[in-house]
């Protein structure tokens, strides 16, 4: 594509768009228009002063209202966008906070634990206490807490962290 | 006794006196029109949408380059136009707020138009042929001689789609449409600055689609 020696010169250019003045809707067009937009706005005109309540018991409507907003608006769609990240950087900024919390929540123990050096640690064959979280036995339940950092999820999905209900004095072989 | 009339009267009678310029009834202003509007008066909604409906059909048409989009487009900012009307506070006139409308829309029609281009540009007017610069241009003008306006009018809109949505709507209401920086600038909702830079861009562009066709 070769480029006009005098750029800034559009004299040419501006002479050839006045070719698009004589494009033309097809004759008689604006002789109707404005009737079909008078039409539309009185088939409207229900929805238009509908009630927020209604509007919101609508959701489809009530989305394509709110659409229809920000597109009029694109400053009050700029602002929602900044609300909508606003809160998901609050979210982000919390959620260590709530960990921690929670860390410490499992950090403090409610009843003294039982040290595993006072509870035998070979049962069967099978280690009880060989994970680096504090187990507790109490009246025969015995639970897990989990390392801190553990998910809550990674506890439920584990089939031996689940509760169970073993005797406290129960040996091999009774 | 018959008086003879005088002179002057004669030529009254001879040449009558022509009939006083036929002035247009006063048309109510813009912001009476809003006013009344805005309080339910669909008949003065009516008379605003006579007064700009060709220049909004016009924007949209260029820069969709389709009739029947052009047409919904151009009706759904009006429509648009009156439920907002109790929003709308006097900052602007109303020609610019409803320009602002229609290329809202326009815009975002666009963009989801995205990869569905398709156009159905209306045949030029039968004026065009006859306009002397457009004559000029195809047969003085242009360095391909062999070129007719029909020709030329398909390239143009091929370059004109070239541009991006921004570039095309700044061309197509100062170049097209006739519109001051400032009036696109307040459209647009940007300063005039830009609004220049971007006229200015989007004719290099066109410039260099078109270099074939211009002197």
């Amino acid at each position: 594509m070769i480029m006009s020696s005098e750029p800034e010169n559009f004299e040419s250019l501006r002479r050839l768009l006045a070719i698009k003045r004589h494009e033309q809707p097809p004759p008689g067009y604006f002789h109707d228009f404005s009737r079909q937009v008078i039409v539309r706005i009185q088939a409207g005109e229900g929805q238009a002063s509908e009630s927020f309540l209604a509007r919101i018991l609508r959701p489809v409507s009530w989305a394509q209202s709110v659409w229809s907003d920000f597109e009029g608006k694109p400053i009050l769609a700029g602002a929602f966008g900044v609300g909508v990240c606003s809160l998901l950087v609050v979210g982000l900024v919390s959620s260590p906070r709530m960990d921690a919390d929670a860390n410490g929540l499992t950090a403090t123990p409610v009843a003294a634990p039982i040290s595993p050096a006072n509870v035998p640690s070979q049962i069967g064959g099978s280690t009880l206490f060989d994970r680096s979280g504090v187990d507790r036995v109490a009246t025969g339940l015995v639970y897990s807490t989990e390392s801190p950092s553990s998910s809550i999820f990674d506890e439920i999905r584990r089939p031996h962290l689940q509760p169970s209900v073993r005797p406290v004095n129960y040996s091999p072989g009774h | 006794m018959i008086m003879a009339e005088p002179a002057a009267r004669k030529v009254t009678k001879e040449v009558p006196e022509p009939a006083p310029p036929a002035v247009p009834p006063p048309q109510p202003d813009e912001a009476v029109l809003v006013k009344r509007a805005r309080q339910g008066d669909l008949g003065a909604y009516d008379e605003l949408i006579h007064r700009y409906q060709e220049r909004i059909y016009a924007t949209v048409y260029h820069m969709t380059s389709n009739h029947e989009d052009a047409n919904d487009l151009a009706q759904e900012a009006f429509i648009k136009a009156y439920q907002a009307l109790k929003s709308f506070k006097g900052g602007s006139s109303f020609y610019t707020w409803v320009y602002r409308i229609a290329v809202n829309k326009t815009i975002n029609f666009l963009k989801q138009r995205k990869n569905k281009a398709h156009m159905s540009l209306d045949d030029l007017d039968f004026n065009a042929e006859h306009d002397p610069e457009l004559v000029a241009l195809v047969s003085d003008k242009t360095p391909r001689r062999e070129v007719n306006l029909a020709e030329l009018h398909e390239k143009l809109n091929a370059a004109m789609q070239k541009l991006s949505e921004p570039h095309r709507l700044v061309v197509t209401l100062h170049d097209v449409q006739g519109l001051s920086h400032e009036e696109i600038a307040e459209i647009m909702e940007c300063n005039i600055g830009t609004v220049r830079s971007r006229l200015f861009y989007a004719r290099q562009q066109l410039q260099a689609y078109l270099s074939d066709y211009l002197k």
